[in-house]
């Protein structure tokens, strides 16, 4: 079963293996692993998925989509996935334990921290309980680490008494003022390898977000809302420039962000085109 | 070897029916009902069809965490999700070890998933994982009165060493592992619907967890042929379980050795074990 485990090179290779990644539905990509010498798979890059949902907020689709991540990551190859909802690993500073804490032998480990990671996936919700030494060193991954932020949906509902925190993410939710419904999706950027897979519109039922203190100036926008099929008396729209942005990339310092406001639904995680979207968000953040 | 690629083949278009359940046909998501325009943070539950799992890794205390224990939770979540069983919350920190939990300020949680609303839990912590005595007594009383279930995999068994009651639920100790090899597996289990997919004995390659202060009163379904092992002068335990299921008070417990190496969850026959398992735990099969 050696040829199972070989890893998919960058490029072109990961085009095809994103094509071919196993949906709901298809084959799964269950291997027999009866073999003598299956070596344990390496992978070059190394993704956290983060959602410290101990606040209680934990929507439905929140597991479904940190493990829809690491499946990205472990079908294609590309990175392997530490899925953590407590917030011990956003640190730079070594996670040491003291003797007899945790292994029987009294010895003690490293556990990993952010500097072993080269992204975070995040689907945070609200307020996180992080000290000021974590959040400074949560910026510093990503400002001067270089590395890599990919945010989904309730993630700019997080942290919205750090306002760091939301220059790094580039915006803030602003409501959800249709609730869970159907509005069409305009791809502004169909070069872009986030979203060329993309039509240049297509309707998606989610919880839409309505997104404040962005500026287009500082985000490169990949799609938004078609506001002339948006219920824009709805009580909770603010929004009098009718720019209802849904997915952007930006950088901050020397690293990488990408943010969308799709995936509330659970079952959105099933759809191959999100998949995509944020394999390959993940791919641009990690500069692949 | 070529009767087990038979039997292999055979389980494999057993699995693939059972746990690739076609949801391609489903059609675009549709809006959850009485999900719309709530106030924030008021969501009703939504009323829940199909049986609730934790699947819970408190990994905190040190090690980080072996390379497996995400994976194994991805894809405990994928087999109750494709299969349509059960709808899994993962959890590596064990505020949800409650029936109310807290948030890390003590307050109460908003809330998500608890042990009120959980029907199983799959469990994969390692050695002392940080509860408190409310919560441990919470724990034994989800199974034992409540009559819930726990699969435990792999590093469970070496979970809370220090609390004798955690013993009697998993029903064993960890006597460490003499070997991380190729063994072979000696099938026990009869009509246990948890491993008759398994062949008489098979081949795998895994991390083999010894087990000590073995219950009674656990019935094995898999257990390692030491007599084909190399010698190793830690091994204490000739009958070597790997699987076994028993019952807590009301409730169902079933543990694997399996498993250490990541890519044994990617093994059908191990998948199939584990959702064969958490349906004997959530009493979906006898």
């Amino acid at each position: 079963m050696g040829a199972a485990h070989h890893r998919i090179g960058f490029g072109a290779g990961i085009a095809a293996a994103i094509l071919s990644l196993t949906v709901v539905g298809a084959t799964p990509a269950w291997r027999a692993v009866a073999s003598a010498k299956a070596a344990p798979r390496t992978f070059s890059k190394h993704v956290l998925a983060w959602a410290d949902v101990r606040n209680g907020y934990q929507h439905d689709s929140i597991t479904h989509a940190l493990s829809t991540i690491e499946r990205l990551g472990w079908e294609s190859g590309l990175y392997d996935t530490i899925i953590r909802t407590d917030s011990q690993p956003i640190t730079k500073s070594p996670i040491l334990f003291k003797q007899g804490t945790g292994i029987a032998t009294g010895e003690q480990f490293l556990a990993r921290n952010l500097d072993y990671f080269d992204a975070i996936f995040f689907f945070g919700v609200r307020e996180i309980d992080l000290d000021p030494q974590q959040r400074a060193d949560l910026l510093r991954f990503v400002h001067d680490d270089g590395k890599g932020f990919v945010a989904t949906h309730s993630a700019a509902t997080a942290f919205f008494s750090w306002p760091e925190y939301g220059q790094m993410v580039g915006s803030r939710f602003d409501e959800h003022p249709w609730g869970i419904s159907e509005a069409t999706v305009i791809v502004e950027d169909r070069q872009s390898p986030i979203t060329r897979h993309l039509p240049a519109s297509f309707p998606v039922v989610d919880e839409h977000y309505q997104l404040k203190d962005f500026d287009r100036k500082n985000v490169h926008v990949l799609a938004r809302l078609d506001a002339s099929k948006l219920d824009l008396k709805a009580p909770l729209v603010h929004r009098t420039d009718r720019d209802f942005v849904a997915a952007y990339t930006k950088t901050y310092g020397e690293g990488r962000v990408f943010y969308s406001t799709l995936g509330h639904p659970r079952e959105l995680w099933d759809e191959k085109w999100l998949q995509t979207m944020y394999f390959e968000a993940l791919k641009w953040v990690m500069k692949q | 070897m070529i009767k087990l690629r038979v039997a292999i083949s055979i389980v494999a278009l057993i699995a693939m029916s059972v746990v690739s359940t076609p949801r391609a046909d489903q059609g675009p998501p549709r809006p959850q009902p009485g999900a719309t325009q709530q106030p924030r943070g008021e969501r009703p539950q939504r009323q829940r069809t199909r049986k609730v799992v934790l699947a819970w890794a408190d990994t905190r205390n040190g090690i980080a965490q072996h390379e497996s224990t995400s994976h194994a939770l991805s894809v405990i979540e994928r087999l109750g999700y494709e299969s349509g069983l059960y709808d899994t919350f993962i959890r590596t920190d064990s505020n949800i070890i409650s029936k109310q939990p807290k948030r890390t300020t003590g307050d109460a949680a908003s809330g998500g998933p608890n042990l009120a609303m959980a029907d199983a839990i799959f469990y994969m912590g390692h050695r002392d994982v940080p509860i408190d005595e409310e919560q441990k007594k919470e724990l034994l009383s989800f199974v034992k009165d409540d009559g819930k279930g726990i699969v435990a995999a792999h590093t469970a068994l070496t979970s809370f060493e220090s609390w004798p009651e955690f013993g009697e639920l998993i029903g064993a100790r960890y006597d460490g592992h003499p070997w991380h090899q190729l063994g072979t597996v000696i099938n026990e289990g009869g009509d246990s619907p948890i491993t008759k997919h398994f062949p008489a004995t098979f081949q795998i390659n895994d991390e083999f967890y010894q087990a000590k202060s073995f219950s009674p009163d656990a019935r094995v379904l898999l257990r390692l042929d030491v007599s084909k092992m190399p010698p190793h002068a830690e091994l204490h335990n000739q009958q070597f379980p790997l699987v076994w299921t028993k019952s807590y008070g009301k409730g169902r417990v079933m543990f694997s050795s399996f498993g250490h190496d990541a890519s044994i969850y990617d093994n059908r026959d191990i998948a199939q074990m584990f959702l064969e398992g958490m349906k004997w735990a959530l009493r979906i099969t006898e």
